[in-house]
């Protein structure tokens, strides 16, 4: 008899892989709505970009390696627009490609491209972008800035994102309802919290993401925050000011939610929630940058083959690892 | 009970902020030898954090001599080599002639994880030897820490670096590298820049 | 049989500088390259530490290794390692000066670097020492190449110098990330090598 090894996602059912990134376009597009509302076409075309060098990327190593020309399945283009709703509207529009470029380049093809690739690709170029460029990943144009310029560099009034000022301990100038409308300093698609809340759930709904390790993921986070909040308010503010700044929403939702690189097991995956939860809170108490959920990704998944192996050791179902 | 606090902290600190492994690079060759025999893992881990231990331990007393006079700063590094293969020359003779089952088994990860210690301990000798015993101590241990958890990691992805997706010229080795790249530059989340 | 020892030599010494470099091949000497090479000045100054003590390390343990046992010899390799380091970092002080204090700690630790260790551990004891001669120097040359090559990059990239690197890429990642790329393409030069021939091989 022979076996055929498959690679992830594993699904079941009508769905495709294919099927599954245009869910996620889906929702990631609409996270676009507002920042294109609100600074003119900049974040769109900062999207589009970032989308092209991604496909052209993945279509270079496939031509590389197979010496054919295919389409890819949505998955690239699913990074470029992670990619470029993580990082500010007014960054310089060579940094999302830059992001999306390494992501792709580093992060997927030399794996196997889709199903192979051991980390969130995404998260991969935006912790490159991050700590290559600092100063352009962490740098916000203050909100009322107006259209920004469609090329070329903003010159625009910059202001402290709510996870900065958090950050230094202090805390925000903005009430965690106001925050609600994501009319605040932050990434492109990561301050429109009822609509990244809303996308989370359509992907739910549709399977495409795992609410399981979602809801161990957001648990974790306010948990922490409430026993340890990290300016002097009380703790159901800190839960509402975690929540509400950096990436921690979007990140619980589109990120760690990867169905290649999360566990396969439903055990693991609440562990491996649990774990990003509390490696995004300890990044943010103890890591350099402002926000750190990109980074905490990035070790989550790295621990995923792990949890997955404890999960059949318990259960007695899988052999002992082999010398190689 | 604050004492016992900062003794874990400095473990944990070595296990993942200040993880000079997965931040700075140092030892990579002898995790990923470590991790192509996944049994093995734990003991060369002991092993590691013994030599560390006994390093560290060496060295806080050899401090006093060590501090005066610039001459002796460039000692330093080669005492440190010599403490540790001294170190490994009684383990290995101890464990040879004291329990020669156990050596023949498991003496061939002695000689690389005493070597690991050298290469750990010595961003710190570099900085200072000063760590107080008892910090040096719970430093050594976070380290055989940091050494156990890089290379179990790499025992259950390396694995997967030879599939049929994969360009051939990726496939094994070098995909691994790029591995810990990536890995590294999560850990450079904490530490933001260099660590030394 | 001049000619066929001379043959030898050379695909010693070739295989060692750069079809099967030691670093991105073999996994040896990493740490340099990756944490240190990121600016062409460190990579020129390890790459002179590394000659300057590989060459006594592999040749003392071509005359007296196969004198210790086994045992105690990777002892004697860092003891060894540790002793002649103090006139390698004069040496490269005196022709350098100020590389040695420059270096910080990248310096003393090539007395621990994984490749001299092990090829004064493994390979001089049982090899005879125009074999050694050739890989030690063959070794030496490729891993300058690598570090070199690394530092130039790295330091092209920010800076717009070869000289130095501030910044992202004179990190750890960079330097793994980029010595992958390097064993990715000896790979598949050592691949088509490999097909041309017909022979089987290649791996380290």
């Amino acid at each position: 008899m022979n076996l055929t090894e498959m690679k992830p996602p594993f699904i079941r059912g009508e769905t495709s892989v294919a099927s599954m990134m245009r869910d996620m376009l889906f929702a990631l597009t609409l996270l676009l709505a507002l920042p294109v509302v609100r600074y003119g076409p900049r974040p769109a075309v900062a999207a589009a970009l970032t989308v092209l060098v991604c496909v052209l990327c993945e279509l270079l190593f496939t031509l590389m390696q197979t010496k054919t020309t295919g389409l890819s399945d949505g998955s690239a283009a699913v990074t470029g627009m992670v990619v470029a709703l993580l990082l500010p509207v007014n960054a310089p529009l060579w940094l999302p490609c830059a992001a999306g470029a390494f992501a792709i380049a580093a992060a997927k093809a030399p794996f196997g491209s889709t199903g192979r690739n051991p980390f969130n690709p995404a998260a991969a170029g935006l912790a490159f972008a991050a700590v290559c460029w600092p100063q352009l990943v962490f740098s916000y144009a203050a909100t009322g800035s107006g259209p920004l310029p469609l090329f070329g560099d903003c010159a625009v009034q910059t202001a402290p994102s709510p996870a900065a000022v958090l950050k230094q301990g202090l805390p925000p100038n903005i009430l965690p309802f106001e925050m609600l409308w994501g009319n605040f300093a932050g990434p492109a698609g990561a301050t429109a919290v009822l609509v990244v809340a809303a996308c989370g759930l359509y992907l739910f709904c549709k399977r495409v993401a795992q609410w399981e390790i979602t809801a161990c993921f957001l648990l974790v986070v306010i948990v922490i925050a409430a026993l340890f909040p990290r300016a002097v308010f009380d703790p159901l503010s800190s839960v509402k000011y975690e929540l509400l700044s950096g990436s921690v929403l979007f990140c619980s939702v589109f990120m760690v939610t990867d169905p290649v690189t999360s566990p396969h097991t439903t055990a693991a995956r609440c562990v491996y929630g649990l774990l990003s939860g509390a490696l995004v809170m300890a990044f943010r108490w103890f890591g350099a940058y402002e926000q750190g959920a990109v980074f905490a990704v990035l070790l989550s998944n790295a621990a995923a083959p792990v949890l997955d192996d404890l999960v059949f050791r318990f259960r007695g179902w899988g052999g002992e690892l082999a010398d190689a | 009970m604050r004492t016992l606090a900062q003794l874990i902290l400095t473990a944990l600190a070595a296990v993942s902020v200040e993880n000079i492994l997965f931040s700075c690079g140092i030892g990579f060759s002898r995790v990923l030898r470590a991790a192509r025999r996944p049994r093995t893992i734990g003991l060369y881990s002991l092993f590691v954090a013994f030599f560390s231990l006994v390093s560290m331990t060496v060295g806080s007393l050899l401090n006093p001599v060590l501090l005066s006079g610039e001459a002796l700063a460039w000692l330093r590094p080669a005492l440190l080599a010599l403490c540790a293969a001294a170190a490994y020359g009684a383990a290995a003779a101890a464990l040879k002639f004291g329990l020669p089952e156990f050596y023949r088994k498991h003496g061939e990860i002695l000689s690389p994880a005493a070597m690991n210690t050298v290469v750990l301990s010595m961003p710190y000798v570099q900085k200072t030897f000063q760590l107080p015993l008892a910090r040096a101590m719970a430093f050594a241990l976070g380290t055989g820490g940091a050494f156990f958890l890089a290379a179990t990691l790499l025992a259950h992805i390396v694995p997967r670096f030879k599939n049929e997706d994969m360009p051939k010229a990726f496939s094994g080795f070098p995909a691994v590298l790029i591995y810990l790249g990536i890995l590294s530059l999560a850990f450079a989340g904490f530490t933001g820049g260099r660590l030394f | 049989m001049r000619r066929g020892l001379k043959k030898k030599i050379r695909i010693i010494f070739l295989n060692s500088a750069f079809f099967r470099n030691p670093v991105p091949v073999a996994a040896l000497s990493i740490y340099p390259v990756i944490a240190a090479g990121y600016s062409l000045q460190n990579a020129v100054e390890l790459s002179l530490l590394f000659l300057f003590l590989s060459v006594p390390v592999g040749f003392l343990f071509c005359l007296i290794g196969e004198m210790i046992p086994l045992w105690v010899r990777p002892a004697a390799v860092l003891a060894a390692s540790a002793v002649f380091y103090l006139p390698a970092a004069r040496l490269l002080e005196s022709m350098i000066p100020g590389a040695v204090a420059a270096l910080g700690m990248f310096g003393p630790l090539m007395i621990c670097n994984s490749l001299i260790l092990s090829r004064a551990n493994v390979y001089a004891p049982s090899h005879i020492g125009w074999a050694v001669a050739a890989d030690t120097l063959g070794c030496a040359v490729g891993f300058a190449l690598v570090i070199c090559l690394t530092g130039a990059v790295r330091g092209l990239w920010l800076s717009g110098s070869v000289r130095a690197a501030e910044g992202g890429v004179s990190l750890p990642f960079f330097g793994l990330i980029f010595v992958g790329f390097l064993a990715a393409f000896l790979q598949w030069v050592n691949r088509r090598r490999t097909l041309r021939t017909g022979k089987r091989g290649g791996r380290p």
